[in-house]
C-alpha cells in the first residue's frame, strides 16, 4: 500500500501516533487528517481502526488499544478487524448480507465492510474479542476511505464499547417476578435510570403518583427534575459538606450515596406534572454490572402524605396534651396554694371570734352569774358549748385538709407499741366504766408513725364512745390475713350502726348518730380513710344496730388471687 | 419587788376581744401589774427598742417577758421576733408566741428565729386562762433572767 490515504502535512496528530505510523509509506497517507479526526483519534473512549483496501489494519488508536487489549504494534500490518470479531457472528452476518444483497459475501473482512464499500453508511453491533480472549459487545460504524477519483483506498471502523449499556439493559430486563410485581405496583413509584440519571423505566405507580406518562419522561429527564429544586440544592450542599467533595445540585445529589454503595433512603418533596407537591420517601440503589460498575439507579418512592399527616396530628395532639398538662399543673398548684392560704387564714382568724364568744360567755357567768336565772346561765353554757364544738370542727377540718399536703414519712412500725401509745394517750376517761381491751398479736406495719397513731386514736376513741352505754365495754384489737395482706381490725360491742348507711361512714361531716346521743364532728373517720388511702391501703366496716361494729384496714396492696 | 417604771410583761395583741380576755386571764392569775400593751408590730418594736413615744425608756428596763401574737398589723409577729432575737441588746428577752395558729410552718419558723415558747390559744376560755396563768407564773416568777443593763 504505497498510495497516500490522507494528506501528509498533519501537525496535530499526537507524538505517539506519529511514531507508530511513520514506519510505512501507507501510514503517511493515513496521517493526512483534520482537527476533528485528530480529536476522534485521541479519544480513549472510541476505538478507531483504519485499514487498507484489503482490510489490513494501518491505524489502531489508543481507544482501540484500551478496548481490545492489543498494542498497535501487535496488529498493524498483521491482521484485519475480522480477526478480532466473533467468527460465528461474522458467518451469520455474511449469510444475512448475502441474502439481503443477493450476492455471495465471504464471512471475513468483507462481511464487515461490504455495505460501506457500496457507499452505504453502516452501523452494526457485534462482539469484539480482546487479546485475552474476553468478549464485549461493540457498536461499530464503518466508512470507506476514498481517493480523489472515488476509488476505495481503505476503511475506517469507529467502535464503542456497548457492554455497559448492554448490561444495564440486561439488568433491567433480567428483573424477576418480584421486580415485576414491584414495577406493576401502583402504590410505589419505581424509576430506573441509566448511570447519568436519565430515566429509562417509569412504572404505573410513578405515573399515577407524579402525573406524567412514561413517554413524557423516559430518555427526557432525570428524577432530580421531579423534585423541589431548593431541596435538591440543600441536599447537594449537605452532602458536599459531609463527603468533602463538590456534589452538583442535580441527579448527583440524589444518587451520590447510592453510587458509593451506601443504601440511601431520604424524604424529599416531589413535584407533580401539574405543579402540586407531596412528601415522598425515596430509596435509591445503584444498579451494577458484574464488574461492579454502576450502570444505573433504581429509585423506589412512596407517597408519605398520609404518614406525614398522621405524624403531624400526633405531634399536635402531643403538644396540646403537654400544654394541657402544664395548664392543669399550674391550676393545681394555684389551687393548692389557695388552699394553703385558706387553711392558714382559717387557722389564724376563724378561732379568735370563737374565743371571744366562749370567753365573754364565761366572763358573764363569772361576773354576773349570780344575778342570772337558771335558764340564762344554761343558755350561756350552751353558747359556750357551741363555740367549743365549732373550735373542734375547725381543728378537725384543718387536720383533714393538711393530710393531702403532708408528706408521708414511711418506716417500719411496731404496731403493738403504736396501739399501746394511742391507748395511753386516751388515758382513762372512763373511771366509772367497766372496760376490757383485748389486744391480740399485731405484726409490724409500714407507714407514717404520727399519721397511723392518729388512725388508731380515732378508732379507739370511737370504740370507747359508742360503747359508753354498755354495762361492760369490750374492745378487741387484732390482725388477720385477707387476700394476702395484713388486715388490722378493731371490734367493739357498742351501739353499732345500720349497714344501709355504711357508704356515708367515711364522708366528711357525715354522722350516723344524733349529736345529743354521741358527740362528734363527723370528721374522724374521714381522716382515718384519707390516711389509709394515702398509705395505699383500704378501710371498711361491718356492723349491725346494737350489736357492735368492726372496722378493718390494710396498709398494703392486696392480691385477690 | 420592781420599780414602778419597770415593765414586766409586754403583751402584743391587735384583737380587742383577745386583748381584753388575755388581760382578764392575767388579772385572774394576779399577774396584771406592770403590763404594757402594744397593738401592732411597729408599736411593739418602738417600745422594745425605746424609739418614738418610748424614747425616754431604757432597753435594760425590760420587759421580763414578751407575749407575742403572730398575725399583726403593719409588722407581723415573726418579723418582730426576728428583730428582737437579732439584736444583742434584746435577744435574751424571753419571747412567748401566743397565737391561734397551729400551722407547722409558723411553729417551725418561730423556733428557728429563737422563740422561747409557743402556745396555741385554746377556744375554751377556762383552758385559755389556765395557759396564761401558767406561762405568766413560769416566766415572771420561776424563770431566772440574766442581768440586762450591761448592754445598755
Amino acid at each position: 500500500m504505497k498510495t497516500p490515504l490522507l494528506p501528509k502535512e498533519n501537525k496535530l496528530l499526537p507524538a505517539g501516533a506519529v511514531e507508530v505510523f511513520t514506519e510505512t509509506d501507507s501510514k503517511e497517507a493515513v496521517l493526512k487528517a483534520g482537527a476533528l479526526q485528530t480529536a476522534i483519534f485521541n479519544s480513549a473512549n472510541f476505538s478507531s481502526i483504519a485499514t487498507d483496501a484489503k482490510g489490513v489494519i494501518q491505524i489502531f488508536n489508543v481507544g482501540a488499544e484500551r478496548m481490545l487489549g492489543y498494542a498497535a504494534a501487535d496488529v498493524l500490518n498483521k491482521i484485519t478487524p475480522a480477526d478480532i470479531s466473533d467468527p460465528q457472528e461474522l458467518i451469520a452476518r455474511a449469510k444475512a448480507l448475502s441474502v439481503e444483497l443477493a450476492t455471495t459475501i465471504t464471512p471475513g473482512f468483507e462481511a464487515l465492510v461490504f455495505k460501506a464499500s457500496r457507499g452505504i453508511e453502516d452501523i452494526y453491533e457485534l462482539t469484539y474479542i480482546r487479546k485475552d480472549g474476553s468478549r464485549f459487545p461493540a457498536i461499530v460504524s464503518v466508512t470507506a476511505l476514498r481517493d480523489e477519483q472515488g476509488g476505495i483506498i481503505g476503511y475506517l471502523l469507529i467502535g464503542t464499547d456497548n457492554s455497559a449499556r448492554k448490561r444495564a439493559e440486561e439488568a433491567l430486563l433480567k428483573a424477576g417476578a418480584l421486580q415485576t410485581a414491584i414495577f406493576n405496583s401502583a402504590n410505589f413509584s419505581c424509576i430506573a435510570t441509566d448511570a447519568k440519571g436519565v430515566i429509562q423505566i417509569f412504572n404505573v405507580g410513578a405515573e399515577r403518583m407524579l402525573g406524567y406518562t412514561t413517554a413524557e419522561v423516559v430518555n427526557q429527564i432525570t428524577p432530580a427534575d421531579l423534585h423541589d429544586p431548593q431541596e435538591v440544592i440543600a441536599r447537594a450542599t449537605a452532602l458536599s459538606l459531609e463527603y468533602a467533595t463538590p456534589i452538583a445540585p442535580g441527579f448527583e445529589a440524589l444518587a451520590f450515596r447510592a453510587s458509593r454503595g451506601i443504601e440511601d433512603i431520604y424524604e424529599l418533596t416531589k413535584i407533580r406534572k401539574d405543579g402540586s407537591r407531596f412528601p415522598a420517601i425515596v430509596s435509591v440503589t445503584a444498579l451494577r454490572d458484574t464488574h461492579d460498575g454502576v450502570i444505573g439507579y433504581l429509585l423506589i418512592g412512596t407517597d408519605n402524605t398520609a404518614r406525614r399527616k398522621a405524624e403531624e396530628a400526633v405531634k399536635q395532639l402531643y403538644a396540646e396534651l403537654e400544654q394541657r398538662v402544664i395548664q392543669r399543673t399550674a391550676e393545681l398548684e394555684a389551687a393548692n396554694k389557695e388552699l394553703e392560704a385558706f387553711s392558714y387564714s382559717v387557722s389564724h382568724d376563724l378561732r379568735s371570734p370563737l374565743r371571744a364568744v366562749d370567753g365573754y360567755s364565761q366572763a358573764v357567768l363569772e361576773d354576773y352569774g349570780s344575778q342570772l336565772p337558771e335558764g340564762g346561765r344554761r343558755y350561756l353554757q350552751t353558747i359556750r358549748e357551741g363555740a367549743q364544738r365549732m373550735g373542734a370542727l375547725i381543728d378537725d377540718l384543718l387536720t383533714f385538709a393538711r393530710l393531702n399536703r403532708q408528706e408521708l414519712g414511711k418506716r417500719v412500725i411496731d404496731t403493738g407499741k403504736l396501739v399501746r401509745g394511742a391507748l395511753d394517750e386516751l388515758g382513762s376517761p372512763w373511771p366509772d366504766r367497766s372496760v376490757e381491751i383485748l389486744v391480740g398479736d399485731l405484726p409490724a406495719s409500714s407507714g407514717d408513725p404520727a399519721l397511723l397513731k392518729q388512725v388508731w386514736l380515732n378508732f379507739l376513741s370511737n370504740a370507747l364512745k359508742y360503747t359508753r352505754k354498755r354495762e361492760k365495754t369490750v374492745v378487741e384489737i387484732g390482725c388477720m390475713k385477707t387476700n394476702g395482706a395484713d388486715t388490722f381490725f378493731i371490734r367493739d360491742n357498742g351501739t353499732g350502726f345500720d349497714m344501709r348507711y355504711a357508704d356515708k361512714l367515711f364522708g366528711v361531716f357525715q354522722r350516723l348518730h344524733r349529736a345529743e346521743d354521741y358527740e362528734g364532728t363527723g370528721v374522724g373517720l374521714a381522716i382515718v380513710q384519707r390516711i389509709i388511702h394515702r398509705h395505699g391501703g383500704r378501710v371498711w366496716a361491718d356492723a349491725a344496730i346494737d350489736r357492735g361494729a368492726t372496722f378493718y384496714f390494710t396498709l398494703e396492696k392486696e392480691n385477690p388471687s | 419587788m420592781n420599780e414602778t417604771n419597770t415593765v414586766e410583761l409586754l403583751l402584743v395583741e391587735d384583737n380587742p376581744e383577745d386583748l381584753e380576755l388575755a388581760l382578764r386571764a392575767l388579772r385572774t392569775a394576779k399577774l396584771s401589774n406592770h403590763i404594757q400593751v402594744a397593738r401592732d408590730g411597729a408599736e411593739a418594736l418602738e417600745f422594745i427598742f425605746c424609739e418614738g413615744p418610748y424614747a425616754a425608756r431604757k432597753i435594760a428596763d425590760g420587759p421580763k417577758v414578751i407575749l407575742l401574737d403572730l398575725k399583726l398589723p403593719k409588722i407581723d409577729g415573726l418579723e418582730v421576733l426576728k428583730r428582737i432575737k437579732g439584736d444583742v441588746r434584746t435577744k435574751m428577752i424571753p419571747v412567748v408566741v401566743l397565737t391561734s395558729s397551729k400551722e407547722q410552718s409558723d411553729v417551725i419558723e418561730s423556733y428557728q428565729l429563737g422563740v422561747n415558747s409557743y402556745i396555741v390559744k385554746p377556744v375554751n376560755f377556762e383552758q385559755f386562762t389556765e395557759a396564761v396563768r401558767n406561762l405568766g407564773l413560769y416566766w415572771l416568777l420561776h424563770n431566772q433572767p440574766p442581768k440586762m443593763n450591761e448592754y445598755d
